[in-house]
């Protein structure tokens, strides 16, 4: 009976401790981040590669990491402050950078169904490169469904706004960094 | 009872003395110095230190007794405070001899009076609730001190640890060997602009997400708060020097602390020793002399290295800084139904030691007291309530205001009567002038943990 007792107040104080860090969401970190992105948009069994746009390989950390101590494991570097937000910002404009260079210089393997909606981005300002399925099929292809309707429509007017006339692959670059940096992207629900 | 005399220690720690070479780095101009600059460094010992190894020694009649384990093996010395208080010491706190003019040891700190895990202690040693909660590094760094908040509230210039000394928002790892890379791919990156169109656009979402009370409000207005932030520290981060790489690692440490208080980087630091005490294992407990020896030396290196490097042409790091060694518990003196000469030890929330001096500090002092000091001594009422099995010493009441241990023994315990973490960190904050309604409470529904005014300059 008592390893009942024992169990059950593990359980109270495991989910007392969680209390204090409940009030504010937390980067999902480095692993999840990537992990959302490559089912997103890789192709299947080739997961993407998001290192090439850190700063250095043992930022990681600084993102939002898992670590175990003996039975209590904590999750650290998730409450967003200067250095990890602006380390989240440099990776993600390299990132963005990328798949708007995939207009003329690929350096990235996506899935077909993202290549089809980037192929049809590449023609912008044209028309149909601002078609709102196209530009639907770009936020759910990247955001998935973290976020609300509404925050695609503040999302898509301000490119179509500010980017009418632009490049397309500054507008891809500005249309990736926008809902990468977006927290309903970043954050932990 | 052997007595260490002044010279005795100064000859011991030379013995480590001379292995440093003091960092010197070039000297960086803060961008906005302040007039009267103060930052903080704690050094954590992690995993639970005894500090019967280090200040609050006992006797060998006491292991002789099988009372309390002591793989040193040897008799400790007299160390007595400025203030006339004396504890017992080991031979392994002789590198710290030279520094004794400028910290004061406190000892029978009281950790969490409910709980014995190690999370939920140093939870209790910076956040004042088992559970966790806002750090008090960050209250250092409040616009409310009356001070320009510095980029970050602390930087963690060690190795990654097992304990969850950082995972307080502006509170970062930052280690020397990686800091290269950091500044360098910095400078080639393009930082967060609030200026162009998308960075308009991306503050324009978050500033829609801070809206309201929920978890990603919150998470939105610390993302919102970094962005401001981020341009300024990517200044700093770019003209932040790495440590040479020829310096030991104390000595990386400390300049690179040094570079971060005077690029206003950073408020604070904490340096967690690589050695780790929880020692439930005999075998572990056994190889104690050597980890303290180990961590005092590095303590002694961080202090020397802190001295001898200039903040600015008039003061060393050290007159800036207020310095604070801490673990999140002590330990208790045996392990039950174990032989005294091969035993482990548990944890003790009852009675921690904790080094502070520096900026702000009176030094030299000797503060509170562990019971329990000899074979002979008896446990009080109040001992036996928390301890009935007499495993651990614990705390001695305490005149807060003289800061002298009372002879008296409680029938009954009342936190209130003892020198605890809340006190320790309220003086703290008093130093940094953070609000009284910051600071913290000796405990649910009880007044605020008294500040040690006769720990103040």
């Amino acid at each position: 009976m008592s390893w009942l007792v024992a169990a059950a107040l593990m359980l109270v104080f495991c989910l007392a401790a969680g209390r204090s860090e409940a009030q504010t969401s937390q980067f999902k970190g480095w692993t999840a981040i990537s992990r959302e992105l490559s089912i997103r948009v890789a192709p299947a069994g080739k997961p993407l590669d998001l290192s090439d746009f850190l700063p250095s390989e043992d930022m990681v950390e600084l993102l939002g990491t898992w670590s175990a101590f003996g039975s209590e494991h904590s999750f650290r570097n998730g409450l967003p402050n200067a250095l990890n937000l602006m380390i989240w910002h440099v990776t993600l404009s390299g990132f963005a950078k990328a798949v708007g260079d995939t207009c003329h210089t690929p350096r990235i393997e996506f899935h077909p169904r993202f290549i089809s909606t980037l192929q049809k981005l590449c023609t912008w300002p044209s028309a149909g490169a601002k078609d709102e399925r196209v530009l639907l099929d770009f936020w759910m292809g990247v955001m998935g469904h973290n976020a609300s309707r509404q925050e695609f429509e503040a999302w898509r007017d301000f490119i179509l706004r500010e980017y009418k006339n632009n490049r397309a692959e500054e507008t891809i670059a500005a249309m990736t960094l926008g809902i990468t940096m977006n927290p309903h992207f970043l954050l932990h629900r | 009872m052997q007595s260490f005399s002044r010279r005795d220690f100064i000859r011991l720690g030379g013995i480590g003395a001379g292995t440093l070479l003091l960092p010197q780095p070039g000297v960086a101009q803060a961008p906005e110095p302040e007039q009267a600059p103060h930052f903080f460094l704690l050094i954590v010992l992690d995993g639970g230190a005894d500090p019967s190894y280090m200040f609050d020694a006992r006797p060998l009649s006491m292991t002789r007794a099988g009372k309390i384990q002591n793989y040193l093996g040897e008799e400790p010395g007299v160390w007595t405070g400025r203030n006339g208080q004396t504890t017992l010491a080991t031979r392994l706190v002789a590198p710290l001899m030279p520094f004794r003019d400028r910290f004061s040891v406190l000892n029978g700190v009281y950790m969490t009076p409910g709980f014995d895990g190690h999370l939920q202690n140093m939870n209790f040693l910076f956040s004042g609730s088992p559970f966790g909660g806002d750090s008090f590094i960050p209250h250092l760094n409040l616009a409310e001190t009356g001070r320009h908040p510095d980029s970050l509230d602390a930087v963690l210039p060690t190795a990654p640890v097992n304990v969850n000394v950082n995972n307080h928002s502006g509170v970062v790892p930052l280690q020397p060997d990686s800091l290269e890379q950091l500044a360098d791919r910095l400078k080639r990156a393009e930082p967060p602009r609030a200026d162009d169109k998308i960075g308009h656009f991306i503050r324009s979402r978050l500033t829609a997400s801070a809206q309201g009370e929920g978890r990603l409000a919150a998470g939105a207005r610390l993302m919102l708060s970094g962005l401001d932030q981020a341009p300024r520290l990517y200044g700093k981060l770019a003209q932040l020097k790495a440590p040479g790489a020829h310096l030991s690692p104390e000595e990386q440490t400390v300049a690179l602390i040094a570079e971060c208080f005077r690029l206003s980087l950073s408020r604070s630091a904490i340096y967690v020793l690589r050695e780790q005490f929880d020692v439930h294992d005999a075998e572990q407990a056994k190889e104690q002399p050597d980890r303290f020896a180990d961590a005092v030396s590095t303590i002694a290196a961080l202090f020397r290295g802190l001295l001898a490097t200039p903040f600015d042409a008039k003061r060393s790091m050290f007159d800036v800084t207020t310095v604070m060694v801490a673990s999140e518990f002590g330990r208790t003196m045996r392990a039950p139904d174990m032989a005294i000469d091969n035993t482990g030890t548990n944890h003790n929330q009852f009675a921690n030691s904790v080094l502070i001096g520096g900026k702000g500090i009176r030094s030299g002092l000797v503060i509170g007291a562990s019971d329990l000091p000899n074979e002979a001594a008896a446990a009080s009422k109040a001992h036996l309530a928390m301890d009935p099995v007499l495993e651990k010493v614990m705390g001695r009441p305490i005149d807060l205001r003289t800061l002298s241990v009372r002879p008296d023994q409680p029938a009954a315990f009342d936190i209130q009567d003892y020198l605890t973490i809340g006190s320790v960190v309220n003086t703290l904050y008093s130093m940094f002038a953070v609000p009284k309604s910051r600071h913290r409470t000796i405990g649910r529904n009880l007044p605020e943990a008294p500040v040690l005014n006769g720990l103040l300059v």
